[in-house]
Order: structure tokens, then sequence, then C-alpha cells
């Protein structure tokens, strides 16, 4: 079970004229074993800070994050790397989240020697389960990131979180990017890791129909703060934030929409 | 005069030192004046080539076959003076990418008066009048103060309306949208969708959709033409084609669609070319005959045109 | 795709045939190119002596020959130095940022600031003349360069979330650093090397012309064009040889250079298609 208490942060600009952003204020949310929470918001509204605050790339300045109890925030350079191997992060952009200086599978093995798992052998085989896991070609492994598509390089980067063994993935809108066939294949992909190895998942993204098929619960976000927490379900059939209610009428776009929902299943080849 | 841009036989592939890459496969399509059209999608699907070749922009290794006929005259063929007089004046594109379509170091009113003045020195005036009534429009209520700001300092979303602004300018007949709402996030796509929707039915003649966000299409669009790997796998009315998928391709991706339960089309059988029908390798009816020759058009009773061997 | 253009294989063709007369002048030089012989000065060619010879009968082929050893030697130690020093301070300004960054930033300015000769005839004049401090001089004057393009390039490479993805996976600053991003930079510094080697061979050249490089009687292109301005009207060979052996290799770096950046882009190449 992940903790989150009272996590906030707050950025300054400029050297002579000091601006403060906050970009995160006061958030706090638990999130049980095998399940996903869902943050939706805006663009800039502070979501992904919440992602660069959970996997320790942003420090806050206040709050706590505990997982079964064990405070992961503060600590010196030995809870640090323990908390890597519970938390790994999904990144949007596909493309840039592989070296392109490196193969594909220098960077599926880097993490294991980094945390130094396996030997060699050991390492080797397990690269071939990992992507067996995900779905992928074992070629995969000797291209260069420019040479492989999208979706292939979002399934490379689940692999590569997977082999540390983590207990949360933090993704970052890590569909927005890609073709809704696409999209809809690494969904499946996570809802069914999520069943086999029993992993959570903190969903961030701004398209509310994903979050809703994906997510368990959801927080609503906007500049900085929740504004509405709750079951998936509850939260979409009955928004009771203001902001909620904007966000999904704006995701309809018009009344009269005859794919959202009303396309009938029996059609299905 | 009928100013219907039709479309006929075109391939389009590019050129390298070493191989002919064919994007866009045999298209035949007529875009009715007055209508909005879709082409709908994904990445590598050739939508955008196939927008950009009626516009003549595609980069000089592409290799352009066919006719693009318009007001009875092949725009393929024409001059590259006699095209500029159609660019932007008949035919206008919204381009993709906003922020990155505006020069930085210029006013936005100059960008948009200089759409007009470019193609008639003296009506300098005139511009300007055209100018902030399009920038109130879009929903900018002191056209003034945008007018003198850089693109920098407006948002993405206020970018988005000034190229829309920027294609309007000079009331085109037709208006080509590139990806209108890739990156956006709901609120802001919702504001160019009313944006769009509202031009499409006063201001434009006709207007082009080039987008990968079917409900988008679907909210926007009378026609809808789905495109895979550089084929027009089906076109028609917009509501038939969501409503009924005829073509397997179509109905994959809907069912891909969160709203539809994220079905995903299944991937490419490896033994499978795609050298007859591109999505053969995809196809959950696939046939012998579909490996080897592309399927012809064949218009269904409801009008629409669909490329598979199921229905010829 | 990948392939090299008619124009670099001919920069390609000129500069191998000058390094290759460099490395190869003990074997292929007709003469001793320190033999003086007092009875035939300033003469024009002839069959022994192809290019004529200089103002005290050395012949001018054999000079021309041995004459580019010194020049490239010294200008690639220096840009060597200079890239070596150029580079790390490069990546701690790039990468750290903050105070780091503003110090080192501050420092390639002034370097750039100054002109570069007289920067190199002070350096030169400060640590005496010989060939070392002639590659200091050099690689003084020409680090700023490098460390501004590798400080660029690490900054930009520092906003590609694979850097991140790196952090959450637990790779330590080092690792990001020289495993990471320091090979995606190499093909742009490959270039930038190629292009100041050039600048820094007419670097060597007017030192040497200026007499605070190479000495005399060192057959060196600098030493040589220096030597013989006072004989330019009798025998302009003496000046041409030498400075046509100057240009041809400049042009023929600079050129391959170019190429060179071409080839390594293969991102160049690759169309995008939506």
């Amino acid at each position: 079970m992940l903790e989150v208490e009272g996590i906030s942060k707050t950025f300054v600009k400029g050297i002579i004229r000091r601006e403060t952003v906050a970009a995160v204020k006061d958030i706090s949310f638990c999130l049980p074993d095998g399940k996903t929470l869902g943050i939706v918001g805006n663009s800039g509204c502070g979501k992904s800070t919440v992602a660069r605050i959970l996997t320790s790339l942003v420090s806050p300045d206040s709050g706590s994050i505990r997982l079964d109890g064990e405070d992961l925030l503060w600590g010196g350079r030995k809870i640090f790397r323990a908390r890597t191997r519970k938390l790994q992060m999904i990144f949007q952009h596909p493309e840039s989240s592989l070296d392109p200086a490196k193969t594909v599978g220098y960077s599926l093995e880097e993490p294991m020697k980094i945390h130094r798992m396996f030997d060699e052998k050991g390492r080797k085989e397990r690269l071939a389960r990992l992507l067996e896991l995900v779905d992928l070609n074992q070629r995969l492994l000797d291209s260069f990131p420019h040479q492989i598509s999208g979706g292939e390089a979002q399934r490379v980067m689940i692999a590569r979180a997977l082999s540390l063994e983590p207990r949360i993935l933090i993704l970052d809108e890590p569909t927005s990017m890609l073709d809704v066939s696409v999209q809809a294949q690494v969904v499946n992909l996570l809802k069914s890791l999520q069943k086999s190895l029993g992993l959570s998942y903190v969903f961030i993204s701004h398209d509310i129909s994903v979050v809703g098929w994906l997510c368990h619960k959801i927080a609503v976000m906007q500049d900085g703060c929740f504004v509405e927490t709750g079951e998936t379900r509850k939260v979409l059939s009955s928004p009771r934030h203001k902001f909620t209610r904007e966000l999904l009428e704006s995701c309809r776009l018009s009344q009269d929409g005859c794919t959202g929902g009303s396309y009938p299943a029996n059609q299905r080849g | 005069m009928n100013a219907d841009i039709e479309i006929q036989g075109l391939n389009v592939s590019f050129v390298n030192r070493c191989c002919v890459t064919p994007v866009v496969t045999d298209v035949n399509i007529l875009f009715p004046e007055g209508s909005i059209t879709g082409l709908i999608g994904e990445s590598g699907s050739g939508k955008s080539v196939l927008g950009m070749s009626i516009l003549r922009l595609l980069p000089a290794t592409a290799r352009v076959e066919g006719r693009c006929m318009y007001k009875g005259r092949d725009l393929f063929s024409l001059p590259e003076a006699e095209m500029q007089k159609v660019l932007g004046k008949e035919i206008a594109l919204i381009p993709q990418n906003p922020t990155e379509s505006l020069n930085p170091v210029r006013t936005i009113g100059r960008q948009l008066t200089e759409c007009v003045t470019i193609h008639e020195k003296r009506r300098k005036a005139d511009a300007q009048k055209r100018r902030d009534q399009l920038l109130r429009c879009l929903g900018f209520h002191r056209p003034e103060q945008v007018s003198n700001s850089y693109s920098f300092e407006l948002s993405g979303g206020m970018n988005q309306r000034i190229v829309t602004a920027l294609g309007l300018m000079n009331h085109p007949r037709w208006v080509i949208a590139d990806e209108p709402t890739k990156g956006l996030d709901a609120v802001l796509r919702r504001q160019v969708y009313q944006v769009l929707k509202e031009i499409g039915g006063s201001e434009a003649g006709g207007m082009m959709v080039i987008t990968h966000d079917i409900l988008l299409a679907e909210a926007l669009c009378d026609r809808l033409l789905v495109l895979y790997k550089g084929c027009v796998m089906e076109q028609g009315k917009g509501e038939t084609i969501l409503r009924h998928p005829a073509h397997p391709y179509t109905r994959g991706l809907l069912e891909s669609l969160p709203e539809n339960g994220m079905h995903p089309i299944p991937r490419a059988d490896e033994k499978k070319t795609d050298s007859g029908c591109r999505f053969y390798p995809r196809c959950p009816h696939g046939s012998k005959a579909c490996g080897q020759m592309l399927p012809p058009e064949t218009v269904l009773e409801d009008g629409r045109i669909v490329r598979c061997f199921l229905y010829a | 795709m990948r392939y090299i253009t008619g124009k670099t294989k001919l920069a390609l063709l000129i500069l191998t045939l000058i390094l290759l007369a460099g490395i190869l002048a003990p074997v292929i030089a007709p003469c001793d190119p320190l033999a003086s012989d007092l009875g035939r000065t300033l003469e024009g060619p002839s069959r022994e002596h192809l290019l004529g010879t200089d103002n005290i009968g050395r012949d001018l082929l054999s000079r021309t020959l041995y004459g580019g050893r010194q020049s490239v030697l010294v200008a690639l130690a220096a840009t060597s130095l200079s890239m070596a020093l150029g580079f790390v301070l490069g990546l701690v300004a790039g990468y750290f940022g903050g105070g780091a960054d503003f110090v080192i930033t501050a420092l390639s300015n002034i370097f750039q600031g100054l002109p570069g000769l007289t920067l190199m005839i002070a350096a030169a004049g400060i640590l005496g003349q010989g060939v070392t401090s002639m590659v200091i001089a050099i690689a003084i004057n020409s680090w700023a360069g490098f460390s501004r393009i590798v400080r660029g390039e690490v900054m930009k490479l520092k906003q590609e979330s694979f850097v991140d993805g790196l952090k959450t996976v637990g790779a330590c600053h080092g690792r990001i650093l020289f495993l990471h991003i320091a090979p995606n930079i190499f093909g742009t510094l490959a270039v930038v090397f190629a292009t100041r080697v050039a600048g820094n061979i007419m670097a060597v050249s007017s030192m040497s012309f200026l007499g605070l490089g190479l000495q005399p009687p060192a057959p060196d292109w600098g030493v040589m064009i220096s030597d013989a301005r006072q004989y330019f009207r009798q025998a302009p060979l003496l000046i041409l040889a030498p400075g046509l052996c100057i240009v041809l290799l400049s042009l023929s770096i600079n050129m391959a250079a170019d190429g060179l950046r071409d080839w390594l882009d293969t991102r160049r190449d690759s169309l995008e298609i939506t």
C-alpha cells in the first residue's frame, strides 16, 4: 500500500525578481496493492510534477511517501536506491525515453547492471523473459531506438521498468503520443500485467476516457490540487466538482456522439 | 462556378537514392463543395501526405502522379506562379504545430495582414478590418492587443486559433486543417473543435480535416475517409461509417477506442505480405486473394466506397 | 541511407595524399631537406630540383614534402588537448548548471572575446619558445569553442526523457554523463574537431611565420613562407608551394568535416510520414 501525505512543491523562477509557482499543493492519497489510481487534469496542472516527486526526480518541500509503512522520501542513498526498485516510471515520449546511441538490448539490461542483479548469463535469460512478457520480438534487442515504432518503444520501457521487479509503476501519459490501436494494445498489456504481477499503477493522463477504462480510483487535479477523488465510476457518472463536469463535457465535444458507447456491440468482428 | 476538389488516381512515393517508397496508393476522391471531410488514419497512413499533395507542399523527394481537379484545372500541372495564386487564397492550410508555424519575431497582427497584402498590395486597411473581425470571431475580445503580441507570448491554444485565423484571412473556398488537435488537452481541444465547427458552417466553402482523433472527426465532419498505409479503405458519410463500419480496419480502429472497450487490432502476421491489400497481415477475414492484389473500390448500397474483397 | 558525396570523396583524396606525402617524406623526398648548397641558390625548376631551390640552396620539393609533418602533428596535439579540456568543462557546465556553469561560461566568453592570434602570441611569449608551449598556447585559444558546443548539446540532451529515465532506474551522474550523454555528442564533436584542426594548422603556420613557433631551419610551411618573403619576386614558387599546401590541407579538412557531419547525421535522411 502506497501512502502519500501532504505533498507540496513550489518552484522558484528568475534570479533577480523571484517568482514562486506552486506546482503541487498539499496532495494526499493512498493506493492499495494491485489497484490503479488515475490522475487527470489539464496541461500545466501539476500532474507531471506529482509523478516526478513520486520517482524522486523532484524532491518535495514537505509531505511524506510511505510504502507499507516504510518511509521512502527522507533518507540516504541506500533508501533512494531501494526506492528506485520499488517505484518505476514510464514517460510520455517513448521515442526519447531510450538513449539514441545505445541498442535497445543495452538500455534494457542497464538497470539490472546498475543494481547488480544476476550474472551476465542470468541477465540475458531475464531479458528474453521480459520481452516475452511485453510481447516483443527478440530481434529488437539489436536495433536502435530510431528503428522501432512508438508502440514498441513504450513496450520496451515497460519491460525495462519491470526488470527491477517494482511494486508500483508511475505512468506519465504513457499513451498520449500513440495511435488509438497502439494505445489499446499498450493499455491492455498494462491491464494483464497488473493481473499477473499484482502491480499498482499511478496513471496520469488528460484523456478521461482512457482513465475511466483503466483506473479503479480517480483523482481530478486542477492548479496543483486534487479537487475531486473517488471511485472511477462514481466520479465519472456523478461528478461533484465544477471542474470535473467541465472536463467530462469537453471530452464529449458534441452531444450527439455515436461512437461514444453507442456503437453496437454485436458488430464486433 | 463549381468548386469541388476531385482527386483522380493519385499515387505519391518518396524517392531516395536506393529505393522508392510508396506512401499513397491509387486514391480517387471527390470533395464536394461545402462539405467537411475528415481524413482519419494512424501515423504512417499517409493522411498528411495526401493533404499536402493537394497544396503541392511535399518535399522535393516526393513523386506525385495523378490529377487533382479544381475549377476545371489540374492543380498538379499548374505553373508555380498560378499555384501561388491558388494557395492561401482559394485553398488555405491550417498547419499543425501552431507555435512553430508562426514567425516568432513578427507581431501576430502583421503576419495576419500579410496574408492579404501578399496577394493584393493595396488592401491594407481592408486587411486590418478583416483581421479584427476574424479575431473577434475566434474568441479574442480585444483584437488590437493580440495583434501587437508575438506568438511566444500566447498559449498553445491561442496560437492554434491564430493559425486558424491565418488560414481564413482571404476567405478561402477550401481549408485544409492538419492535425488541429494534436497534443491539446480536453479543454483546448474543445475550443479548437468549436472554432472549426463554426468556420465549417459559415466561413469556408469546404474543409478537410486531417486527424487521428476519431471523436473529433465524428463530431465535425459530414464525410470521412479512412486511410491505412496509403490506401483509402473506406469513404462515405461519417455517421454510416462510424455506426456500421464495413471495412475490417475501420471496425478494428473503432473497437480500439476506450469508449468501445479498447480491443486492439491483432498484430501483423509476419507470414503475410501487404503487397495486395495493405491490411491483409492484420486482417481477421483475410482470404487468399487479399494477399495477391489490391481489392477494387466497391460502391455499397448506402453510397460509401469500400476497398475490401468482402464486398467486391 | 548513408552515402558519401563526390565532393567529400575529392576532399578525402586530397587529404590522404597530403598526409601520405608527409608520412612518406623520408622515403620519397629526393634530397635532405636541410642540406644546403650555397652554389645553387634560388634556382628555378630543374631535373635535380623539380621545384627549384631556396635562398641557401635547399631542395624546395623535399622541404615542402617534409613541411606538413610538424605543423599537422602540433595542430593535432593542440586540438586534442583543447577538445579534452573543452569537453570536460562543457559536460560539467551543461549537466550540473548553477555556479559551475556560470564560472565556466564566463571564462569561455572571456577567452572567445580575446583576439586569437594575440592570445596565442601572449601565451607563447610567457611560456617561451618551443613546440610544447605552442601546443599549450593553441589549446588555450581554442578550448572555449569546444566547451560551448558541448554545453549546448548537453543541455539539449538533458531535456530528453531518457535522462530522467536513467535517474529513475538508479543510474548515478557519472554513468549518465559519460556512458549516455557523452556518446551522443561524439558525432558533433568529431566534426568540430576536424574543423578546428584545419584552423589550428593555420595557427601553427601563422605562429611559425611570426617566428614564435617552429624555428628555422626546420622544414615547415610557415617557416618556409617566412624565410622566402624577400625572394618572392625572384622565386615565387618558394611561397606558392608551401602556401598552396596550407590552403589545400585546410580546405580538404573542412570539406571532409562537412561530409562527415552529413554522414553521421543519420536522422536527416529518414522521412517522417504521418
